[in-house]
């Protein structure tokens, strides 16, 4: 993965500094988003994907690759302007940053429709309809209506999972022209999986990006609100306006006791056996299934 | 699964029986089972937990 990342960060470098249609301006600010990124799992999904299903191989996947990664950060940046829960570069100047963003996404269209892959077409539809699917799924997150289980797998499976799908599904299509249901269950189980984790993850910290604070609907949450005790009931009073504190002690505690966490991770490992087993049987090598079984975990 | 994990909150003498496969859920499939006994095996306490450092 790390010779992957290592391409798809050279060649992003070069669309940025090389294209004539961005301003200098615009490429400044262009290059410092670039910056923060350190990983490029999403690439590295497309590349996966090409490589183990092609049987030629083509340079530009790289840039198609990086073109992935554009539309990822430019949906990363444009989460973090509306939740307002980070301090990101991009965050310092919001309008300035949209312009950016929508650079990103349309170059990383032109990348890929200017590439020589026969099935470049093809691949654009895919990218139209799984954005558009996120973009779906993002909407009804920002709403916060997603409040049982049903309705808040199928929003993260609209918001994180197409866009995990898209990635993968790219990398196939150009290498064999066809899409594959098979890749487009597991990948999209894989951003399934990193959201209901990082829901965890945001509910042990108390800050600015807690989902509780910011009284949003996770699975563990939705698990806490069923529940009959008094910290159910404190949640509820919080989430309604009728009380401006919560208790931090409380509430940990029964994150950890009343089975909340137990449950987010049944649910994850749920979607993680299936798609392990999905994958357990595809063509991709076995180095690259393993990564993807190590990264459900 | 909500009301499935409730249930087994209150009932934690089930999940024994459930790896010893001496009873089953009704409405739970094998692969949900396997998931379930999985979530509960996996280490969440403050001081260990990979999930709750």
């Amino acid at each position: 993965m790390e010779e992957s990342s290592k391409q798809i960060s050279t060649r992003l470098d070069e669309i940025i500094n090389n294209n004539l249609l961005i301003s200098e301006e615009l490429r400044t600010m262009f290059r410092s988003f670039k910056e923060v990124k350190t990983e490029y799992p999403f690439g590295s999904l497309c590349l996966m994907h090409y490589q183990d299903y092609s049987t030629t191989f083509n340079e530009e996947i790289y840039t198609v690759a990086a073109a992935i990664e554009l539309i990822i950060l430019s949906f990363d940046i444009i989460d973090d302007l509306q939740d307002q829960d980070s301090d990101y570069i991009w965050t310092k100047t919001p309008a300035l940053s949209l312009n950016v963003v929508l650079s990103m996404l349309t170059l990383a269209q032109r990348l890929i429709r200017e590439s020589t892959f026969e099935y470049r077409y093809a691949a654009l539809n895919i990218i139209e309809e799984y954005t558009l699917t996120s973009i779906n799924g993002q909407h009804l997150d920002i709403l916060n209506l997603c409040k049982d289980e049903a309705s808040y797998l199928q929003m993260i499976e609209q918001k994180s999972g197409s866009l995990t799908a898209m990635s993968a599904i790219v990398g196939f299509i150009m290498a064999t022209g066809n899409e594959s249901s098979e890749v487009a269950q597991y990948s999209k189980a894989l951003g399934v999986i990193q959201q209901i984790k990082n829901d965890i993850q945001s509910l042990k910290v108390w800050n600015n990006k807690n989902d509780l604070l910011n009284k949003k609907f996770s699975l563990p949450i939705i698990y806490l609100l069923s529940l009959q005790n008094d910290t159910s009931i404190e949640i509820k009073k919080y989430y309604k306006n009728m009380t401006r504190e919560l208790s931090q002690y409380n509430i940990n505690s029964n994150l950890l006791n009343s089975g909340a966490i137990h449950y987010a991770l049944a649910i994850k490992n749920v979607y993680r056996n299936k798609a392990s087993n999905i994958i357990h049987h595809t063509n991709l090598n076995n180095k690259n299934k393993d990564y993807l079984k190590n990264i459900m975990k | 699964m909500l009301k499935i994990f409730q249930f087994l909150q209150e009932n934690i003498n089930i999940l024994e029986l459930l790896s010893e496969e001496k009873v089953c859920i009704i409405g739970v499939t094998e692969e949900e089972t396997k998931a379930i006994l999985e979530a509960f095996a996996e280490e969440i306490s403050i001081e260990k937990s990979n999930y709750w450092q």
